[in-house]
Parts: C-alpha cells; structure tokens; sequence
C-alpha cells in the first residue's frame, strides 16, 4: 500500500512542472477518479462514434471532393457554351471545360487528384509531390489531427481521450491541457498551410497550362504574320485545300476553340467559298470582326490577346486592301521595319540564347525581356537623346547603367532589338500618356507619325521642293487634328483651283500635272491621316496586348523540368530558399507560444489549474478590467501610465543625449576621438546584467554612493541628559545633508556621533519631542540615506504622495538606463554624423544659419533618416524592457494603494515585470491574467508603432532611398 | 593720399581680421576645453562603476564587507581562486593576504569541476560560450538571411511579411516561454543546451531590421550589373553582398554572440537552477551570477560577493575587449555601406 503511494507520489511530481507547477495531490486524484471510466457510456459511444465517423471522413475526403469537382468540371464543359456572353464568368469556365476537352488521359486523370486539375506534360513529379502531400494530409488529420481540433475545442473536460492513461500506471496524465493546446494549435496551423497551397496549385496547374500552350499560340502567330505578308500565296494554299482541311488548319494552326469557325457549317462554309472567290477573306472577315468588335472585353484574356491583334490587323488590311495602291507598300514598310523586326527579334530570342550562354553575359536579360527591351530603349535614348525627359529620372540612370553593358555586347544584333524595344516602349508610354493627358500628347503623335512615316510617301508623290511640302502636309495634318475630320481635301486653304493654280505657277507644271498632285496630295494626305490613325489605334492595341502578355506570362514561357524548377531556388525563388528556416524557426519560437499566449487568455491556467487540466474561461480580461473587488483595472492603469512615461524618457533622452554627446566627440579640434568612444563603449561591452546588478549594488541603501555622500559627516551632542536640558545631537552630514537639506526640511543625513547618552537620560529628537532613553545608546546613527532604489527615508519621510509614487526609484531607474543606452546611441550616431557631407553645413553657414539652425535642420534630419526605425524599435523595447527594471530594483518598492499585494504590483513594475510576477514569482502562477496583460501590450505597442510607422520617412520612400 | 589712405585702410581691415581671428581662436579653445571637461566628466561616470567591479574583485574581505568602498580594504586573489577551483574562501589573512586560509566547498560551479560522485560537469561559463558559439552561427545566417530577402529580392509576400514581423516583435515573449518549455519537454529537449539555442537563434529572423539597413545601402546598380553578367541570385548574395557586408556579419555574429552572456530571463526560467554542481543542471553565467547576489537560499545570501566580481570580471574583460575590437565594424554595421546611397 505505502509502495502504491510512493509510486503515485513519483508519477504525479514528473508530471508537475519545475517552476509554477502548483499541483496538488488531491486535485490529481479527484481527476483520476473522475476520469474517463466514470463517464456514461452513452458519452463515451457518442464520442467515439463522432471521431470515428471523422476520421472515416477524412479518409475519403480527398476522394469525394476530388469526383465532385470533376462533376463540376464536366458540367461545366457543358455550361461554357452557354455562358460566352459573359465574359467574366465564362471565362473561367471556359477554361476549365477547355482543359478537360482538350487534354489527354493525363489530363484528364489529374482532375481526380487532389488540386491539380491539369498535369502538363514534363510535370509529372510536380503532381507526385502533390499527391504525397495530400496524402500525407489525410494521414496526419486522421491519426492527429482530428483528435487534436477536439482535445482543443473540449480542452478541460476530463476524460474524453486516452482512456488508458493512468497516472498510477505511470502512463500520461488525463488531460494534458497543455499538450492539446499545443497539437490544436499546430493543427489549424497544418489546415490553414493546407487550404493555402491546395489553392495555390489549382492557380498554378491553371497557369501551367495557359503557358504549355502559349507556344502554340505563337507558332500560330507567326503562321498569321506569314499569311499576312504572302497573301496571294496563303489564298494559293487555300483553294487547293477542302473544306474539311481548312476547317482542321483553322483548328489546329490557329488555336483551338475558335467558336465562331466552329459554328459555321461545312456546308455553310464551302457555300461561301464556292460562291465567291473572296470568300475565304470573308470567312476570316467575320470572325475578325467578331474579335475586333470583342475587342475590349476579350483582350483582357490572355489566350486571346495574341488572337485579336492577328485578326484585327486582317481586319486592316482587308478594308484597306482595294484601295491601298502605294499607301499599302507603305503600311507593310512600317510594318515591316517596326513590327515585323519586332517579332524576328521575338523569335531569334532562342537562336540568341545559346550564344549568349556561350559568351557567358546577359543571361538574365534575356530571361526577362522586357528588360532588354528596356535596356535596347536606353541605348537608343543614350545615343540620340530622343525622349528621354519621357523617363522618370531614376529610371533613366538604372536603364543607363544596364544598357551601357548591353550595347558593348550586343553590338551586332541589337540594333533590331534596340528599335523594338524603343517601339514597344513609346507606345506603351504614348498609351499612358494618352489616357492621362488625352488629346494634346495623341495629337502630337498623329504629327510625329505623319512626319516620320508619310515622309518617304511624299517623297515619292511630290518630287520638287520636297521641305515646302512636307511642311504644308505637316499643316494640313495640324489642320486636320484641329477639325478632327475624316478628310482635309476640302480645307485646303487654297481649294482645289487655287492649289492647281498655285502650282502651274509656282513650280511651272501644266495643268494635268498639277490636277494630279492635287489628286495625290488629297488622296495621300486623306490616306496618310486614317492610315496614321488606324495605324496609332492598331500599335496601341498591340502594344497593350504584348503589354499584358508579359506581365503575366514571360514571352518564351515553356513548362520547366524538374531540374529547372529546383535551379529556380537560386534564383527567381531564392527568397523561398534564403526565407525557409528563419520563418520555420520564427514559427516554432514566436508564432505558436503567440498564438498559444492569446488563447491562453481565455483559460483558466493558473496554480489550481497547471497544465493538465485547466478550461476555457473568461477570466483574465474579465479580472483585468474589473474596477469591483479582485478586479485590477487601477492597478493596470496605474502601471501602464509609468510604462509609458517610461518608454518615453528612457527612449528619448537616451536617444537626445547620446546624439549630443556624440556632436560634442565629434567636435572639430577634439583630440582622441577613438578613445572618448572607446570609454563609453566600454560600458556596454559589459554584459548589462552585470554592470546593472553592480548599479543596483552601488545605489543601494547602505551601498558605496550613500557612504560616499555621507563620508566626513561628523556629530556632536549637547545637554547634560536632564528633562529641562535633553540631550542633543546635531550634525553635520557632509555633502548627503546639504542634498537632504535642499530636498527635505528635516535636515537628514547619515550622522554617526559617538557619544554615550546614557539609559534614563532624556532625549530630544528632530521633531522637538523629548523622549527618554529605555537604554544606552553608544553610537547614535541618525538613520538617513538617499534611497535610490528603496524610496525609503530622505525624501520621502515628509512626502508621502512623493514615496507612494515611487518618484526617486523611479528617476533612478531612468538615469541608469540613460547610462546603459546614451553609448549606443552614441555608436549608433557617430558614424552618421561623420557622413554628413560637410557642405551642407558650409551652405548652411553662407546662408546665415546658425548652430542650433544647423542641428535642427541638417543633423537632426539626416540622423532621423538613418535611425527612424531603430527609435521605433527601441520604444516598443523599452516598452518590454524587462532587464532594466528586474536586476534594479525587481519592481520594488512596495508602496501600497493601488498597487498592493493583491495586485502583485510594485513601485516600479512596468506592465511586463508585473507579469513576470503574476506567473512566476506569484503562488498562484495567474497565466491567463499575464496572457491577457500580455495581448494588451500587444494592442498598445502595435498603435503605436502603426502611427510611427505610417509616418516615417524612411519606411515610405523605403525604395527611393536604397 | 588716396594711396596712403588705402594702406591705412587695408592695415587696419589687416589688424580686425587678425583680431577677428583671434577673438574666434579664442572661442573655440574656450568651447574645446568646457567640451573636454564635460566628456572627462561624463568618462568617469560611465567607467566609475566598471572600475569599481573591478577593484572589488581583488577584495580581500568576506562576504559584502567591502561593498560600501571603492577602492577595497584589503586586496587578495582569493575571488580568482575561489572562481577556477569551486572552493569559496571562508577566511583570509589577518591584513589582506593574497590567498585563503580556510575554505569550503563553493556553492557555484564557474568553470567545471570533477566532483568524485559525478565525474566532470562543466560549468556555467562553459554551458554559456557553447550556446554563445551556436547561437551565434545560426543566428547570424538567420538574420542576414532574412535580411537580405527583405532587402534585395523582391516577392509578393514581402511587405506582408515585414508588417507581420513588426507585428510579432511587439508582443511580450514571456508568456510563450511557458509554451516553449512544454514544446522541448514534448520533444525531449529540456535541461539541455538546444533548447536555449533553438529560443535564442529560432526568432534571431526577427531582428533584421540594422542588417536590412546596411544591405539597404550597397548600390543596387552592383547587382544589376552582375545580373547583366549572368549570376544568379544566390552566386549575387554569396559572391558579391556578403563579400561587401563583412562589417555587417561581424556585427551580427558579435551580437548574437554576446546575447547568451547577457541573458537572464529565458535561461533561468528554460534551465532552471542556478546553483550548479551538487546537482549537475545545466545553468548559464547570467542566471548563475544573478544568483550570487540574489540567492534566495538565505545560507549562501551575501556571501559570494566577490566571487560575482570575478566572475563578472571574468567574463566581462574578453567580450568587452571583443566588443571594442570590433568598435569601427559595429559603426560600420549600422551606418556604412560599399556606395553610398
């Protein structure tokens, strides 16, 4: 029997923590008896069966939801059709049915795991990896986690797991309260992972998939510029081909899921073309004019921006087609030494690559090209300065900087990219412009179209006096701006005849000639015009498309292999690699004990309750901000004013003083500037525990600074002893009573007189009372100190406001923190102040400011700048500075009100040393009430550092200053 | 006359220059030499109380005798002794010998001690430096890592991320520390050094902002001209950033070196005891110490005074000389940078 108890003895104490873990042996038995076993059976079933239905849940959880979305993906096939009209919407349903249609077996298979919906090709391991962690999720949830979410949520009720365990057995104990905690904590933690990459790898196989078949949107890109420049040729192929391979070209050369070519009949389709040559041009028409007029709500898809642009541009060319003569040579020039060149240089970007690679340079330009395209743009505008106040001036430098490397390298080929690029960025800038500052900008780039574009046109309409006429056309185009008409033959200001006249005058042409340069220079100017328009409208909508393109996609997106993916860590993704452990250990060190703090605040953890068995409760919050009996609200309020007064002083004065101290080392004609430094330096390289414990020495009531004060105070005593003349005993207490003095009437000073007054003799003591002596006496001390720390006697004896505020320990306290953190401020500062360019001061100086100007003005600022956040910082630290007052003064005094033993508040606690001491130091470890006081610092800390925050200079323009 | 009067002119324009001069000469010694007594001042105040540690160390009296004096009555080495040979010195020479007449067995183990019973046991001042050395290394590769993310590369998580961490440092960590005990009793870590270093390195992330301040002034334009050439973002950190951040990196593995000799709470709450050699628990310096003063056992209060000098002593002079070694890479650390922003 006497061995049962021993055992039990044992079991329970390794059960109860070192510190804090108050449990007492009756509580642990009353647990046990009241345990699992005692419960009906009717709750024993009812949990079982709700655990077990869960985890047979969860085991076919992946599986249904994996069917009923492929449910949906199929009906949504369906669906798609029917939902066209709304783009939004059908979009991305469209996509989705598209995936399922057009995919393989792989394809179609991945909608069954668990996120995917799409495996591109060359990515099989990716879904491996996702099956695993689903997998692996499903286990964790079923043999962990669902046990641990109801531990959490039943927490304190006795009983409802590990009916085994047994503490008499040696076993755990019922309820680990802590534990499950701890488990339900991570598990959320787990779901939350959970749900966030599941959603993540839907979003990226939908990604994968647009950019595995980007390719082929660009192959039929190019066979659409093909088309574009060889007409007559691409007609050749057509007539030759049936109906049935026309339909599959469109299909498979020019995308997929074109739902206009596939609604148009065989039938329809052949009709068409039989009956009219043209027929085809009209096929192409009609859709062209489907996605042209779409236009606006379609670009935004990325699948069908490359599409729109191609048909737009037949579009164009069509229209245009029977009547452009020359006009046509012209568009397909600019075509040709704009566009065309953009996309030969779209395309050599692989033919570069290897070659690239093999130089060794500029590998990750080319991987992002809109870089080069930016780089290609720089060299233009460092060479010809065309534009370039267009720039935002950082922009212009970082370009430069790039673009200065790239022109020594690409000397040979870039030329092409290097107009491109100028051509893509103007108009993506001209698109900017436009929409900010409209018309004028769009009317100076009609002006800038005409002139370099129409200028070769002219050229060959006009023959003669070519700048006279270019200048003329210039006018009418300005002319035609200003009207904004679809002609200005009929505002030519000298009409028709006058033109004629003016001609066969002026330049001495006959009539037929003049009439026909008058035709030509109306038909061209009309022409030149539209065509500039048509034209501006056509760039802009393709620069935007090629615009958004690469914003979402890189132009040669191909899905990478495994090798590549993993290379990425050290690249595109070294933030995922460089991040990974900081953030897992910031999760196991600070997010979860956080989270845990905050949860803990609705507990009732404490002494009574330790670890194993405490509940839910709303205690803390309830206690803390009770003004009724046990409530602590003036405690709390009382301790959070000083807490702030605190952070304040010991932020700010710090931080005032060591930037003076620091001026004055750095004063010029100051000698020995490393060694002033070196001696506050010292002060700090002392580990601070140890030079504030000695602090804490030195300022104590009988400790070296009272005796220093009080050294070569002296006493006498007068009077014989008798009651008509008592002794007196007078002193002079040195430099401590002339302190006193100053502070206090009374006079008080540590005064040791070594006199004999005698037992029965009588007395007169400070406050004139006369007292007789019940002994003898041999040394008098008239007990008087500066209680630095104690805020006992000197100044307090008269005052009592003065000592129940605590105001010497507290003024101590500040002033030793002074001593600890001026020194940093002072490393933190010096190296700043030396980095002041110097002829900020001098210009300061010229222009009449003086010292203090100059401080507060220059060095203030620039020091601000610098160390804006690290004030931030320091405040919330000071805020939680625990170290400080702990080793001083360990919160004390005591000094009743509000701050009383029932509160277990002190003197100096600051809001953290008051709940250093309700959890540890306190018999009753009250951890939910430090939780809560904890969540409240929190709150507090955090509106302040949001208002610092949002404020500071440094952290808003955090870009321009790097 | 007009020549003369220009000569007078310009003499005496001449003589209240020079006197301008002077008066300004004057001036500024007399500004120098109040800036020199106000620093002398102000050096006496911050070294006074670290000399007197030091003095009080080589106190020749028992227990807290001397703690009124500055300079000690009597000097003897018995602190040292006591301190290296876990033997505190009950009675000295009559007038201050240098060694110890009587002793018993010390109540602290410093160092190490090989107790018959339970073999070597290192002592507190071991136990610390092997968590000062770990913590170091992985709190350094933590916070430069996390620094340089922040700084350099630029993903979408990163500002929420950096508002998030703003977030945490605001919360008192005390409370989680209960969490964290239980988390390393779960996992069997208790009592031992990892658990203090995992505590100490695991949230060093946290601390980036000085490292993301001096990475924030290496010129970008570096980085992209290595970009031009074909690095990688890695070979940019690991050839180019790191090479240029010495000073940050010895700033960083200097503080986090230091951190373990300084800190109190985590250690005494996670290790426990501070008495360390009858019972062989692992403790650190500062709890150990702290100890010394405080001893809330009332049989050992105030006795080991001057063995807390030592030791105080005995830790502060190397990392102090450290710490001053490296004075100019701290300067550095904060405020430096390899082109100037």
């Amino acid at each position: 029997m006497s061995n049962n108890n021993k055992n039990q003895e044992e079991s329970v104490e390794s059960l109860t923590q070192p510190e804090g873990g108050a449990i007492d042996f009756g509580s642990i038995n009353a647990l046990a008896n009241s345990g699992w076993t005692k419960e009906p059976w009717w709750k024993k079933l009812l949990v079982w069966l709700a655990e077990t239905l869960i985890r047979i849940l969860l085991f076919v959880f992946g599986i249904i939801f994996d069917v009923c979305r492929a449910i949906v993906n199929i009906i949504v096939t369906i669906v798609h059709f029917f939902t066209r009209g709304c783009p939004a919407i059908g979009r991305f349903f469209r996509d989705k049915g598209r995936i399922w249609r057009e995919g393989d077996k792989w394809v179609k298979l991945s909608f069954f795991v668990n996120g995917i919906g799409f495996i591109p090709t060359k990515q099989y391991f990716n879904a491996v990896l996702y099956m695993l962690a689903e997998l692996a999720f499903i286990v964790y949830m079923a043999v962990v986690g669902v046990k641990g979410i109801i531990d959490f949520i039943l927490l304190g009720n006795v009983g409802h797991g590990y009916p085994d365990a047994n503490p008499q057995a040696g076993g755990m104990a019922q309820n680990m309260s802590i534990q499950f905690m701890i488990i339900g904590i991570v598990t959320f933690m787990i779901i939350g992972l959970y749900v966030f990459c599941y959603f993540k790898a839907v979003r990226g196989a939908y990604d994968m998939y647009l950019i595995e078949h980007m390719n082929e949107y660009k192959q039929s890109f190019k066979d659409a510029e093909y088309v574009l420049e060889n007409p007559d040729h691409f007609e050749e192929d057509l007539s030759k081909m049936s109906c049935k391979k026309i339909y599959e070209l469109m299909r498979t050369k020019y995308g997929y899921g074109i739902p206009s070519a596939r609604q148009i009949s065989y039938v329809e389709w052949k009709r068409v073309a039989d009956r009219e040559p043209n027929g085809v041009q009209r096929f192409f028409k009609g859709i062209a004019d489907w996605f042209y007029r779409g236009y606006d709500k379609v670009r935004n898809g990325i699948a069908a921006s490359p599409w729109s642009t191609v048909f737009a541009k037949w579009l164009f060319w069509e229209q245009k087609q029977p009547e452009i003569t020359s006009g046509r040579n012209y568009v397909l020039a600019v075509q040709k030494g704009k566009e065309a060149r953009f996309h030969h240089t779209y395309d050599k970007f692989n033919d570069y690559l290897p070659w690239v690679r093999e130089q060794k340079v500029v590998l990750n330009v080319l991987a992002d090209p809109r870089k080069l395209l930016d780089c290609a743009y720089c060299r233009d505008e460092v060479s010809q300065r065309n534009g370039i106040e267009a720039l935002p001036d950082g922009a212009k430098l970082k370009y430069r900087s790039v673009a200065t490397r790239v022109v020594g390298l690409f000397e040979c080929e870039l030329h092409v990219a290097n107009r491109v690029g100028k051509w893509v960025v103007t108009a993506v800038q001209n698109e900017a412009v436009t929409s900010r500052k409209g018309a004028p900008v769009k009317a100076e780039q009609y002006l800038a179209n005409i002139r370099d574009g129409l200028r070769d046109k002219y050229n060959q309409f006009v023959s003669v006096n070519h700048d006279q006429r270019l200048a003329r056309c210039e006018k009418f185009a300005n002319l035609y701006l200003e009207e904004n008409r679809p002609s200005v033959v009929d505002t030519l200001p000298l009409g028709k005849k006058g033109f004629i006249e003016h001609f066969m005058s002026e330049e001495k042409l006959d009539e037929s000639q003049a009439k026909q340069l008058y035709e030509d220079f109306a038909y061209g100017n009309t022409l030149g015009a539209e065509e500039a328009e048509a034209f501006y409208t056509l760039r802009n909508q393709r620069a935007a498309a090629v615009l958004e393109t690469e914003k979402t996609y890189p132009l040669h997106p191909a899905p990478l292999s495994a090798k590549k993916q993993l290379m990425q860590f050290t690249d595109e993704k070294f933030h995922i690699t460089v991040l990974a452990l900081p953030t897992l250990g910031a999760v196991l060190t600070c997010i979860i004990p956080l989270l845990f703090s905050i949860f803990l605040a609705f507990t009732n953890f404490d002494g009574d309750h330790a670890y194993n068995n405490f509940d839910w409760a709303n205690l803390g919050f309830a206690k803390l901000f009770s003004t009724g009996t046990g409530g602590l609200m003036k405690s709390f309020l009382s301790l959070f004013v000083w807490t702030m007064v605190w952070a304040f002083f010991a932020t700010f004065l710090n931080y005032i003083f060591g930037i003076v101290v620091s001026l004055l080392i750095n004063k010029k004609g100051i000698k020995f500037k490393g060694l002033w430094r070196t001696m506050f330096v010292i002060s700090i390289a002392v580990p601070q525990f140890i030079t504030l414990l000695a602090m804490k020495i030195l300022l104590s009531d009988t400790g070296a600074i009272n005796a220093w004060l009080a050294s070569g105070s002296t006493a006498t005593m007068t009077g014989t002893g008798t009651l008509e003349d008592p002794y007196v005993i007078s002193g002079n207490g040195g430099f401590l009573e002339w302190l006193s003095g100053w502070c206090d009437s009374s006079g008080r000073s540590i005064v040791t007189a070594t006199v004999r007054a005698l037992q029965g003799k009588y007395l007169r003591t400070d406050s004139g009372e006369v007292i007789q002596l019940t002994q003898t006496i041999n040394v008098y001390t008239k007990d008087a100190y500066i209680g630095f720390l104690s805020n006992l006697n000197t100044f307090s004896t008269n005052n009592s406001t003065f000592a129940a505020m605590a105001i010497i320990p507290k003024i101590t306290i500040i002033l030793v923190n002074c001593w600890v953190g001026i020194p940093y401020t002072i490393l933190q500062t010096s190296g700043i102040l030396m980095n002041i360019p110097e002829d900020l001061y001098e210009s300061a100086r010229i222009d009449g400011a003086n010292a203090w100007t100059q401080f507060w003005k220059i060095t203030m600022p620039y020091v601000l700048f610098v160390t804006g956040p690290s004030l931030l910082t320091t405040f919330i630290g000071n805020i939680n500075n625990f170290n400080v007052i702990y080793f001083l003064t360990g919160g004390g005094p005591t000094t009743g009100g509000v701050l009383n033993s029932a509160s277990k508040a002190e003197g100096t606690d600051l809001l953290i040393t008051w709940l250093y001491k309700i959890t540890v130091t306190s018999e009753k470890h009250q951890y939910y009430l430090a939780s809560s006081i904890g969540c409240v610092i929190f709150l507090v800390c955090a509106f302040f550092s949001l208002i610092m925050y949002s404020r500071m200079g440094s952290v808003k323009n955090e870009e321009e200053f790097q | 006359m007009a020549n003369i009067d220009r000569a007078a002119i310009i003499a005496q324009s001449k003589a209240e220059q020079q006197k301008h001069y002077a008066s300004q000469r004057t001036t500024r010694i007399v500004t120098n030499v109040i800036v020199y007594v106000i620093l002398v001042i102000m050096c006496i105040i911050w070294v006074a109380p670290i000399i007197w540690v030091i003095l009080q160390s080589f106190t020749g009296q028992l227990g807290t005798a001397d703690q009124k004096n500055f300079v000690p009555a009597t000097f003897s080495l018995k602190n040292y002794y006591s301190i290296f040979t876990n033997r505190h010195v009950t009675a000295v020479e009559q007038g201050g010998g240098w060694l110890s007449v009587n002793e018993e067995v010390s109540a602290y183990n410093f160092f190490w001690s090989t107790d018959s019973a339970k073999g070597f046991v290192f002592g507190s001042f071991m136990v610390t430096l092997l968590i000062a050395v770990f913590t170091a290394i992985f709190s350094t590769l933590f916070t430069l890592a996390t620094a340089y993310a922040f700084s350099r590369l630029r993903f979408k998580a990163r500002q929420p991320m950096m508002r998030v961490i703003l977030i945490l440092g605001m919360f008192p960590g005390f409370v989680g520390m209960v969490v964290l005990y239980n988390i390393f009793r779960m996992i069997g870590l208790t009592g031992t050094i990892w658990s203090l270093i995992i505590i100490y390195s695991g949230g060093a992330g946290m601390g980036y902002y000085i490292s993301k301040g001096f990475f924030d002034t290496i010129s970008k334009q570096i980085d992209e001209a290595a970009m031009v050439d074909g690095a990688t973002r890695f070979q940019i950190f690991y050839k180019i950033t790191l090479p240029l951040s010495k000073p940050i990196v010895v700033y960083t593995l200097l503080t986090s070196f230091m951190g373990p000799w300084a800190e109190y709470i985590t250690s005494s709450y996670i290790l426990g005891g501070a008495q360390n050699n009858k019972n062989g628990t692992l403790t650190t310096v500062a709890t150990q110490l702290y100890d010394m003063i405080n001893a809330t056992d009332g049989s050992i209060r105030g006795k080991y005074w001057g063995e807390f000098c030592a030791g105080a002593v005995l830790i502060g002079v190397p990392v102090s000389l450290l710490f001053i070694a490296m004075q100019k890479n701290y300067v550095g650390g904060v405020t430096g940078g390899a082109v100037k922003g």
